[in-house]
């Protein structure tokens, strides 16, 4: 793929953090009536449940920027065919690792699994 | 880093001082300008075979030589080899910032030794070679990896419609303004300076590098090319324009206001919207061949 679309999503994925994270924050500091109250189980618990496929598309944004970044940044400061292959499969192989623990964690909330 | 018989610059080799040429205290030219002293301290470098272990392949050398009103660090590097020590190696041709040759970090930033005055640069003056590039010998880098990325943006008009090898002798139509969009990009020396204070060409040995990037941008912009999407293609590849972090660095040390920091970002731009806008764009047609007459009078 060019290099080009890989960047675009970079930086688009980089706005969706942006804007999913400070809904992220403003849900769990001031949902339901100030922050004492957020922070309770059952509000944390409600706004996972309710919001739960947002969480999902942070976790799909977060994933996509942190590996791919990170690839980018380890091939910057090392070059070579086999090097560089071995860093973007690891970032493949972690990175989707961690986005399916994510999604089992998301899954697990939204009471699709136990 | 290219050539691997070469040391690279910061490979952490050992460095000894040596002092000359303190007895020294005139040019032996007559300038009629009230003279100086400054202290010049040159990085020198031996590529000694591997198994000599002798002498440090590195070290710096401190030169005491006199300056006066215009003399440029070129000439103080010609005075040394001179009259001080004729082993000191350093490329230099024009003498007047047209050709390139003399690039040098001269108290740690890139400079063209023949467009920098002496007396800018205080009384201790410190001279490398330029960084990202293999030593040959003392302020010498080996440019071959610096060329080559060069031609990898085929740095020359491409036209698909008209055969412009051999003997082709026509002219491009091209108003002023369409000049405008590259003439400050092809000012460009090919003098190493921008690649050498690039940090992104500093850890990345495969990033084209301002230079090359720069080029490609100077005709993309160009009306009478036709191979925008070729190079479009070139340098929206892994180490080629995203790799670049913007520093700022290249634009800052040209010694000829090239921007190529400028250059990269619009590389960046045209490679996000290439299939849109390259495709419509045609090149300039052929200026008409004008009549033969024959004058009246």
């Amino acid at each position: 793929m060019r290099q080009s679309r890989l960047m675009l999503l970079q930086y688009l994925t980089g706005l969706g953090i942006l804007a999913l994270g400070s809904l992220h924050f403003a849900l769990l500091s001031f949902a339901g009536g100030g922050y004492s109250n957020a922070i309770q189980f059952a509000s944390v618990l409600s706004v996972y449940t309710t919001f739960g496929v947002l969480f999902e598309l942070f976790l799909v944004f977060l994933t996509w920027h942190i590996f791919y970044g990170f690839r980018r940044v380890l091939c910057e400061l090392h070059q070579g065919r086999r090097y560089e292959s071995t860093v973007t499969w690891a970032m493949v192989i972690i990175g989707g690792a961690t986005f399916l623990w994510g999604t089992r964690t998301i899954l697990i909330f939204l009471g699709v699994l136990h | 880093m290219g050539n691997e018989d070469h040391s690279h610059f910061s490979g952490g080799l050992t460095l000894t001082e040596n002092d000359h040429g303190s007895e020294q205290s005139a040019l032996s030219e007559s300038t009629g300008n009230e003279q100086s002293t400054v202290k010049l301290r040159v990085f020198r470098y031996k590529n000694l075979p591997k198994d000599d272990t002798s002498a440090p392949s590195t070290s710096f050398d401190t030169f005491q030589v006199p300056i006066s009103n215009g003399t440029t660090l070129l000439d103080a590097l010609i005075y040394v080899k001179e009259k001080l020590d004729p082993t000191l190696t350093f490329r230099y041709s024009c003498r007047m910032g047209i050709c390139g040759s003399c690039g040098v970090n001269a108290n740690g930033k890139e400079k063209l030794a023949c467009k920098t005055q002496v007396k800018d640069l205080g009384e201790n003056i410190e001279v490398r070679p330029l960084n990202n590039l293999s030593l040959i010998r003392d302020l010498t880098v080996d440019f071959k990896p610096f060329i080559e990325k060069n031609v990898k943006v085929k740095p020359y008009l491409v036209r698909n419609d008209v055969d412009v090898d051999g003997g082709f002798n026509r002219e491009f139509r091209q108003t002023p303004d369409e000049l405008n969009q590259y003439l400050m990009f092809a000012n460009c020396l090919m003098c190493g300076l921008c690649y050498s204070a690039c940090p992104t060409n500093a850890t990345d040995e495969l990033y084209l590098g301002p230079q090359a990037l720069a080029r490609a941008y100077r005709y993309i912009a160009d009306s009478r090319d036709g191979g925008q999407l070729e190079r479009i293609e070139i340098v929206d590849q892994e180490h080629a324009a995203w790799s670049c972090h913007f520093a700022g660095s290249c634009s800052d040390v040209c010694p000829k206001g090239v921007d190529p920091a400028f250059a990269i970002q619009q590389l960046k731009a045209l490679a996000l919207r290439k299939q849109g806008l390259l495709k419509r764009k045609k090149p300039s047609p052929l200026v008409e061949r004008p009549r033969e007459s024959v004058n009246p009078v």
